[in-house]
């Protein structure tokens, strides 16, 4: 009924743009979920045959359990890291007069506009055997012996906090003071503790922003790739290491399917962390 | 474009819907609508929120495109051409000013559509401009304008590209009541001037009423009623449009037979007779009474008790219970006293006739 | 008690999320020979170097080159899905929204893997991947403000441009657009930032001709180049981002 002069170029402003992400989004993705069922090698000839045995492989391997064992415990140090740096960030930030609050908020939003390859050699020239810790403590105490500090645990959580912190602090910064300060004065004045009101009234109402804030860190410290490869060194590779290593070495199947057990590993805990808030929400 | 005539009466009307209706997925905005505005006059749409009076407007204008039916504008089918091609000057709810452009380029905007040449385009805005009382303010931008004087930018903007049809949808209601009183004397009165078909489109009785030469009720999705301001006021079709458009005793009544051309209906206990043919003996019917018809007076077949008294100025509200019906009368304040009428006290109440309306639906 | 629990996070959260970034600036600008602290003197040599060495001024014209024109690109896309959903319900506009967001929250490293086998698979060059990639990462930061400003943008403007003649081209040109500049060059700053500093899905991407200045820094860094070059280069990249956003803010702030 309705003619298409008036109706075409309207669809046309929606396929543009659906086409594009179709094509190499979307695609791409389901491309490569094909490919991690691939046999091994068969990249070198023409061999298209389905197998389940690159995932598979892994599952009987110890190795890979190793290695995303510790992936995801390194995912969940940041995260609750994140969790006690952010709050009290975001405590702090919720109680600014308004110029202040827009200035913090500048400031804190700042890190997330440097490249991470930047942030990651930040931590370089601070841990680095020649770096800046190394130099203040020689300077203290010149018969020290220097350690390298990079290539560690602890520098890899610092370099993921690094690139984490900001989105948690902004995360809960809106939702801390999108509370209304009349809740907690009503809590108070019938008489919670400062913990009470914490964890009655403001844990509850910032809990879908704290769940976002911690599914985009979860995300974010899985895939990455460049933080732990130049903080963590060769030693401590997680799962994306070996994704990339893979693609480098042309085997494909398997960093497809490295890759999709990757995303399940996201997603699983992404679920966990709704299904905990939808719960609470009874 | 196809020439096509209107299938209701090509020579006058200038607007014709067509059984034109529009459904939103599931809802049914407007149903089946018939309505024919005539050349020059001002015809006001009226009813309550969300009874499709924007919904119209836009089919009319050609924003939307309806369901079914078909939109004539002078006698050609206009159902599928659009907006911009309909040559129809809009004064919006709100009134869509384009705040980067000032007074002038806003109304001049239509010219420049129509790619008219800079010195008749000038000239044409300065007058349109002047016309509403605002060529001082040409070069303000719309937020240095104060309400009133948007509405007149506005207006002109619409009425500039002298369009077939001039259509305003809720012109007043961004205004203060004493604006709105002195907008809707000018917009009348540029309105009779200019000689434009002109479409109104309010939800406030007393705007419709005031200056339209005709009036449509409209209630969900559906045209209740369409007359000039008068007939619809006093002779009520639908117990709608008699609570609508002012207070109302709506009465039931029993036929119980005829006097030559006079009914005799039964209401509350007492017989009354309404030069009306065409009931059916025995039937219940809907009866609409206007409180300002009803006179106090010491002796009548209609002996009720005053419940409540409320002092308005010149008027006062009294409700009469008579048989346990109760009656609303708005009279004038000295006529009301004279009467000794106070809470508790006996009054009788009497009317002409001819003010008792029935109506077509039955009262729920 | 309270107030030192308080402000000890605020300073440490400072300390990880500026410390590092900071300092990188600072290096950049020492007159020494090698990470120092604190700095021997001032100096810009180490961009002099930088400069000289081919690599990183080649993939900094290019970063620069390909941000600009991939923001141009998913600017017009998130536009084009913008408009159609502020105007338009049902499921074709869900389906925009959804699509134009999910590569927000989708990993790009494995987005990254993804494009490259599919354009291995295609015969796409390096140069066209990095340029659709890159498009496709930024799309959801140009599509949020864009539909917030067309939100902000009363429709009934546009209708009465063309009640009064204008036709849908012309009327978005004349009428919604002056409107929504402000977030369009928003949008834009975004998608540049974005891009400019894209490096999860590039790792993959880049190749010999389409170098990229932060996949340039990190193969720099992993071969134990000189660290004050790479400070130096990091400084230039995180200056003219901050220049442009800052630049950004000034033009396009709302009126
Ligand atoms: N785009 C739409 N999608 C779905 N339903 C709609 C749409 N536009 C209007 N409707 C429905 O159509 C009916 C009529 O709406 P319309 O806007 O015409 O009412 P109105 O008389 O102008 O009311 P108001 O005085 O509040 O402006 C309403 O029930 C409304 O919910
Ligand atoms: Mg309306």
């Amino acid at each position: 009924m309705i003619p298409a002069y008036y109706k075409a170029p309207r669809t046309l402003l929606a396929i543009l743009p659906l086409c594009f992400l179709a094509l190499f989004f979307l695609v791409p993705v389901g491309y490569l979920f094909i490919l991690s069922f691939v046999e091994g090698n068969a990249f070198g000839g023409a061999h298209w045959t389905f197998t389940t045995a690159n995932y598979t492989g892994m599952l009987g391997d110890r190795f890979y359990i190793v290695i995303a064992v510790r992936t995801i415990s390194i995912s969940l140090i940041a995260c609750v890291l994140n969790v006690i740096l952010a709050f009290p960030v975001a405590l702090f930030a919720a109680r600014l007069q308004s110029v202040w609050k827009s200035v913090f908020l500048t400031i804190a939003t700042v890190p997330l506009m440097v490249s991470n390859i930047v942030r990651a050699f930040g931590w370089v020239v601070i841990l680095g055997r020649r770096g800046i810790l190394n130099s203040v403590l020689q300077f203290f105490a010149p018969q020290m012996v220097l350690r390298q500090h990079l290539f560690s645990i602890q520098a890899i959580c610092f370099g993921l906090l690094t690139i984490t912190l900001p989105f948690t602090i902004m995360f809960l910064t809106n939702a801390v003071s999108g509370i209304d300060r009349k809740n907690i004065e009503a809590a108070e004045s019938l008489g919670a503790t400062r913990w009470g009101v914490f964890y009655h009234i403001i844990l509850p109402l910032t809990k879908s922003a704290l769940a976002s804030g911690l599914m985009v860190v979860f995300f974010l410290t899985l895939s990455a790739y460049v933080t732990v490869t130049l903080l963590g060194g060769p030693r401590y590779k997680t799962l994306v290491g070996f994704i990339y290593d893979y693609s480098a070495t042309l085997r494909w199947p398997q960093a497809a399917a490295l890759s999709f057990v990757l995303l399940g590993i996201g997603l699983a805990f992404a679920g966990i962390v709704q299904l905990l808030v939808s719960e609470r929400k009874k | 474009m196809k020439q096509q005539h209107s299938p209701i009466d090509g020579s006058q009307a200038d607007v014709v819907l067509a059984g034109v209706e529009k459904r939103y997925g599931n809802t049914i905005a407007l149903r089946s609508m018939d309505l024919s505005i005539e050349r020059g006059e001002l015809f006001a749409l009226l009813g309550p929120s969300g009874c499709g009076k924007s919904t119209t407007l836009r089919l009319i204008a050609g924003f939307e495109q309806p369901s079914a039916g078909r939109v004539f504008v002078r006698g050609n089918d206009v159902t599928r051409i659009p907006s911009s091609k309909r040559n129809f000057g809009i004064v919006f709810q709100g009134f869509a000013l384009f705040p980067h452009m000032t007074v002038a380029q806003n109304v001049g905007f239509g010219l420049r559509m129509r790619k008219l040449q800079k010195s008749e385009m000038k000239q044409r805005v300065m007058s349109a401009l002047e016309l509403v009382g605002l060529d001082h303010l040409a070069d303000r931008y719309p937020r240095q304008l104060s309400g009133g004087q948007q509405q007149r930018a506005a207006l002109a903007r619409a009425i500039v590209i002298e369009p077939d049809v001039l259509v305003l949808d809720e012109p007043m209601s961004a205004l203060d009541k004493i604006l709105r009183d002195r907008m809707q004397v000018e917009i009348r009165r540029i309105q009779q001037r200019l000689k434009m078909t002109t479409i109104l489109v309010t939800h406030d009785q007393e705007e419709a009423l005031g200056m339209a030469d005709r009036v449509g009720v409209l209630n969900g999705g559906r045209i209740e009623q369409v007359g000039t301001p008068r007939s619809i006021y006093e002779t009520p079709r639908t117990t709608f449009v008699a609570t609508f458009l002012g207070a109302s005793n709506l009465l039931t009544g029993k036929v119980e037979g005829y006097d030559g051309a006079q009914a005799a209906i039964s209401v509350a206990g007492r017989v009354i007779s309404i030069p009306r043919g065409g009931l059916e003996r025995g039937a219940t019917v809907p009866l609409s009474l206007r409180p300002e018809k009803i006179r106090l007076c010491a002796h009548s077949p209609f002996m009720g008790k005053v419940k409540e008294m409320t002092y308005k100025g010149s008027t006062t509200y009294v409700e009469v219970d008579v048989n346990g019906v109760s009656f609303a009368i708005s009279g004038d304040s000295a006529q009301i006293r004279g009467q000794h009428c106070e809470v508790g006290n006996l009054v009788g109440l009497e009317w002409d006739a001819r003010d008792v309306v029935v109506l077509e639906d039955v009262a729920s | 008690m309270r107030r030192m629990v308080l402000y000890s996070a605020v300073g440490i959260s400072a300390f990880l999320t500026l410390v590092p970034i900071f300092l990188v600036l600072v290096q950049a600008f020492s007159a020494g020979e090698m990470l120092t602290f604190p700095l021997p003197g001032l100096s810009v040599k180490w961009f002099v170097r930088a400069y000289t060495v081919p690599e990183i001024r080649e993939s900094f014209l290019f970063s620069v080159i390909l941000a600009v024109v991939s923001s141009v690109f998913s600017v017009m896309l998130a536009l084009c899905g913008a408009l159609y959903v502020s105007r338009n319900g049902g499921v074709l506009s869900r389906l925009v929204t959804i699509l134009a967001l999910v590569p927000l929250v989708f990993p790009a490293f494995i987005l990254g893997l993804a494009l490259l086998f599919f354009f291995k698979a295609g015969g796409v060059n390096a140069k066209l991947g990095l340029l659709i990639a890159h498009i496709v990462i930024s799309i959801p930061y140009a599509f949020r403000p864009l539909v917030e400003a067309l939100k902000e943008t009363p429709l009934s403007l546009e209708e009465a441009a063309q009640s009064l003649g204008a036709g849908p081209l012309s009327s978005f040109v004349l009428v919604t657009f002056p409107q929504i500049a402000a977030g369009v060059g928003t949008a834009w700053v975004f998608c540049f930032v974005v891009s400019f500093s894209e490096l999860s899905a590039t790792l993959f991407l880049a190749g010999p001709g389409a170098m990229t200045l932060p996949v340039e820094l990190f193969s720099y860094l992993e071969f134990q180049g000189d660290q004050l070059v790479v400070a130096a280069a990091s400084t230039a990249q995180v200056l003219l981002t901050l220049g442009m956003v800052f630049l950004g803010n000034r033009v396009f702030r709302r009126r």
